[in-house]
């Protein structure tokens, strides 16, 4: 065995690597080594882990394995062993072990330089999900300096690809080695002059490969074939053709004897494993020999001393799926099985290595490690666990973890598959359970309030006071799926007044009251409510992942009212909250939520580019999962908003339409405003302007009847927008019950209208503006552009002009009726226009008349009119003076 | 920076990849092209490129022209 072997050929690559990680502030530090198995990626990697950054930074080397990728952040076990009860930390926690959280939460600064980390990750290919993940946040967040290793050709998780696709790392793919450097590095490790033309021999038999070269003269220098006459070392051997690499590895391990190749068999099935461990399925004297012959790693840091393979191609070679393979597996897991571990890891571990081992399936053992997996927030695993522990006869038991895992990612239809098979299973208090989870599932995913109020009626008992806080709590959220704030008000503040043992009915009673204050107007209220919503999040790890859901409706329940700071600061904090977190136990599903509320914000201020680009994005992963369905909802009909804001029909409709499919609950009339608002736009964006009107006015009559004022204010706003003068009266009325600072703004605007006054018209806008909204700050300009004409003041004409431009380019080009009318010359009445708007997107007189809600003898009737008005002789014409030709 | 004569000579000194790669760029060929037929992702390219460089650097200073 030669021990030494230095590090040759490579300080051109130290350099840049050494470059990169010196990288400033504007940048990530680090670099990806990229290169073929045994090209000494990890070697360059270690050096350069070992030499970068401050003497006295703290560095980890962390290792991807085939076998700990199974396991949730597998590969950091040395790093956070201990975790809290909060599923949604589990990252932070790793992230806190790898750079250190000082006691006011500033990480990794420390005056004297040593705050710097340097993680080196090998092999990062082999990384499981939620520890790429981790790589990923420390690499886009700068926490620290990463040098990675990815085998070329390889397919590594999303969130390791999206460090280099993304740019983050520079890319540094690792050549074989040259004949000089090959020839340098033989001499360097016998210690003499090598013949040139043997070196040349090796360098075309290993193809400059690093690995392939230890591993040969290793055995060419034991067999004698490689020898020093007179001072120069030669090689004998003959071969013919070189072997691949793998069969190459696979020839020496074979040649090996069978208590070392024992010990590379039960590291291929697992590792790392401790010594203690190895020791019980393999000769431990034969371990010394495994180290010996540079096929095993210890670590002796540990206690007991951890082993590794030395090279993953030696674990590849060996794997398989041979009945030896899987009793050793058993061996193995059966050995774990008698340590006492606390770590979930552990017995997700276990429970694997048994699914694929000689032993019976085990229901105990797998429901257990379905949970570990929920605790490690791996929510596919739990559920491969939990249908293994179903094959296995685990039966209800896992049948309910199942659909536990399944509500997590929102996976609504499939859960409720699950939950109707077990209602039909069940009886007594069990099914008093089933009830309650499949109303949630009903009411909160699926939408489905009736279903939802038919389990609880029908299958939790009067009498059953713990089932019966919960099933309240459902009430309550029922109450506000089907509009009706007031009840739901009532029925969550009775519960959270009694502070229920029972952490889900507080948390779906906070969210009840969250969502249906803001409906009422009390928004004063919402804050200390969503608050003790957060505080309950951070310690019942049961409502944990609960939390984003209510940040969601918390920044929601601002909107109708226009306390739009409020609702911005509510998305910055979550956002810093949950930047580690992946929702719904997916990285990109966390992404596409954090583009969704970063879009109801651009929505709510008029950035309306920047709306519809975030809501696209927050689509990215709709067609990856069947989760996210409320989420979804709303990126469409905000979607469909800004389009109809920015004037654009086609997209606007198209954005609109599938939404009327998926509202199949008649009584769900809890979302119907913020439908309407969008319907209305699509409409307003094909000219249909008195139709946009007359939805914006009959949504607020059904708000009104069901007592949701500050809906009812958003809506006439917009109906005042689109030019109703009638709206002034309820509006003054509203002002009073509804805080915040749209009520006033509308109602000024709605008064302004109708008195046809250009200087209150624009003192409107400046209300508008001054919370946020744009888009109706710049309705009310071009609003009063129009009637300072009327008065025939120029000047001031030309000054609400201006403003409207300014507020049309800040909203990224609304192109809304009133934006319309007030900046392009009117050759027609705003009915004519109307019509002939319709008429452009290809409409019969018929169809404009159902459409209106007019005989087709008065459509014919305005269009002549409007013919005549313009000396038009056909349709077309029409259409194209109102588009300006 | 080397001159042409003994740049080429020096070339042969280099890992086959990275003589491949500045050949290529000498040829004013493409760096799409130049990643294809040196078997490196596209966005690796630009250290690539570096690392060449260097490596060129370090066999001419070795061995400067006689």
């Amino acid at each position: 065995m030669i021990r030494q072997w230095p590090l040759v050929g490579r300080s051109e690559e130290l350099a840049v690597i050494a470059e990169a990680t010196r990288a400033g502030a504007e940048r990530a530090r680090g670099i990806v080594l990229s290169g073929s198995a045994g090209v000494g990626k990890t070697r360059v990697a270690r050096d350069a882990v070992a030499g970068c950054g401050p003497r006295n930074a703290r560095r980890h080397w962390i290792i991807g394995t085939a076998s700990a990728r199974s396991v949730p952040l597998g590969a950091f076990a040395d790093i956070a062993s201990d975790f809290g009860p909060d599923p949604l930390r589990r990252v932070r926690e790793v992230i806190d072990g790898l750079i250190g959280t000082s006691r006011d939460g500033a990480r990794g600064e420390r005056s004297d330089g040593g705050g710097e980390v340097i993680v080196g990750v090998d092999d990062a290919h082999l990384l499981d999900d939620l520890s790429a993940f981790t790589v990923h946040q420390l690499v886009t967040r700068r926490l620290a300096t990463v040098i990675l290793t990815i085998r070329s050709g390889e397919q590594p998780p999303d969130a390791i690809t999206a460090i280099c696709k993304d740019h983050h790392l520079p890319n540094l793919e690792l050549q074989p080695l040259s004949l000089p450097e090959i020839k340098d590095l033989v001499e360097h490790v016998l210690g003499g002059p090598v013949h040139s033309l043997c070196a040349r021999r090796l360098w075309q038999y290993t193809e400059g490969n690093a690995l392939y070269l230890r591993h040969l003269l290793d055995d060419e220098v034991n067999a004698g074939r490689m020898a020093q006459r007179s001072g120069v070392w030669l090689w004998d051997g003959q071969p013919r053709l070189s072997p691949t690499l793998a069969e190459f590895v696979e020839t020496r391990i074979a040649r090996a004897p069978r208590p070392v190749r024992d010990v590379l068999d039960a590291l291929a099935v697992t590792e790392p494993l401790d010594t203690d461990v190895l020791a019980a399925v393999a000769d431990p004297d034969a371990l010394v020999e495994a180290e010996s012959l540079g096929l095993v790693r210890i670590d002796s840091r540990a206690r007991p001393a951890t082993v590794r393979l030395a090279h993953p191609m030696l674990g590849e070679v060996r794997r398989t799926n041979s009945l030896r393979m899987r009793r050793l597996r058993g061996r193995i897991a059966t050995e774990l099985a008698r340590r006492s571990e606390t770590d979930p890891r552990e017995l997700v571990r276990r429970a694997v290595l048994t699914v694929d081992s000689d032993l019976a399936p085990d229901p105990e053992l797998l429901n257990a490690a379905t949970w570990a997996a929920m605790q490690l927030l791996d929510l596919t695993l739990a559920e491969t666990l939990a249908e293994r522990a179903v094959t296995a006869g685990s039966g209800i038991e896992a049948k309910l973890t199942h659909v536990m895992a399944l509500t997590w990612q929102e996976r609504g239809q499939d859960a409720e598959a699950v939950l109707a098979e077990l209602a039909d299973q069940t009886s007594g208090p069990l099914r008093v359970q089933i009830a309650l989870l499949r109303a949630l599932n009903f009411a909160v995913i699926l939408g489905q309030t009736t279903s939802a109020e038919r389990e609880l009626d029908e299958e939790v008992p009067a009498e059953d006071d713990a089932a019966q806080v919960l099933a309240s709590a459902l009430r309550a959220l029922i109450d506000v799926v089907r509009g009706h704030a007031g009840s739901a008000v009532e029925r969550a503040s009775t519960i959270l007044a009694g502070t229920p043992a029972n952490d889900l009915a507080q948390m779906l009673s906070i969210f009840a009251l969250v969502q249906a204050l803001g409906e009422l107007g009390r928004i004063d209220e919402v804050e200390s409510v969503a608050n003790s919503g957060y505080r309950l999040a951070d310690r019942s790890a049961e409502v944990s992942h609960l939390r984003v859901p209510l940040a969601f409706l918390h920044a929601y329940a601002y909107r109708p009212a226009g306390a739009l700071t409020q609702s911005d600061a509510t998305i910055a904090s979550i956002r810093r909250d949950t930047l580690d977190v992946p929702f719904e136990g997916s990285w990109h599903v966390a992404e596409s939520w954090h583009a969704f509320v970063a879009g109801l914000s651009a929505m709510n201020r008029g950035s309306l580019a920047e709306a519809q680009r975030l809501c696209q994005e927050s689509l990215a992963d709709v067609g990856s999962d069947h989760g996210g369905r409320m989420r979804k909802r709303f990126a469409r009909l905000w979607l469909a908003t800004v389009a109809g804001m920015a004037g654009e029909a086609a997209d606007a409709r198209r954005e609109f339409t599938p939404i009327q499919r998926w509202d199949a609950d008649p009584d769900a009339r809890g979302w119907h405003a913020e439908r309407s608002i969008a319907q209305a736009w699509v409409c307003a964006a094909e000219g249909a302007v008195s139709q946009a009107v007359s939805i914006t006015r009959d949504a607020a009559n059904q708000e009104r009847r069901l007592g949701r004022p500050a809906w009812e204010v958003l809506l006439l706003q917009t109906a005042t927008q689109f030019g109703d003068h009638t709206t002034a009266p309820r509006l003054v009325e509203l002002a009073d019950q509804v805080q915040g600072p749209r009520a006033p703004a509308a109602a000024a605007h709605a008064a302004a209208l109708a008195a046809g006054s250009g200087d209150e018209l624009v003192g409107a806008s400046g209300q508008y503006e001054a919370f946020g909204d744009r888009v109706a700050a710049a309705d009310a300009a071009a609003q009063a552009v129009l009637a300072y004409r009327r008065a025939g003041l120029r000047g001031a004409a030309m000054n609400a002009s201006a403003t409207i431009q300014r507020l049309a380019t800040e909203c990224q080009g609304a192109q809304t009726p009133a934006l319309r009318a007030a900046t392009t010359p009117q050759k027609f009445t705003d009915r004519q226009r109307e019509i002939i708007s319709l008429a452009a997107q290809g409409l019969s007189n018929q169809e404009i008349a159902d459409r209106l809600a007019m005989s087709k003898r008065s459509v014919e009737g305005h269009l002549f009119r409007a013919s005549q008005r313009v000396a038009a002789n056909t349709r077309e014409q029409l259409i194209s003076i109102l588009h300006g030709g | 920076m080397p001159t042409d004569k003994p740049r080429t000579k020096y070339l042969r000194r280099l890992p086959l990849p990275y003589a491949t790669a500045l050949r290529l760029r000498d040829a004013g060929i493409a760096d799409e092209v130049i990643a294809e037929r040196v078997g490196v992702d596209l966005d690796a390219l630009a250290t690539f490129m570096r690392v060449a460089e260097a490596k060129l650097a370090a066999v001419a200073f070795e061995q400067p022209p006689t």
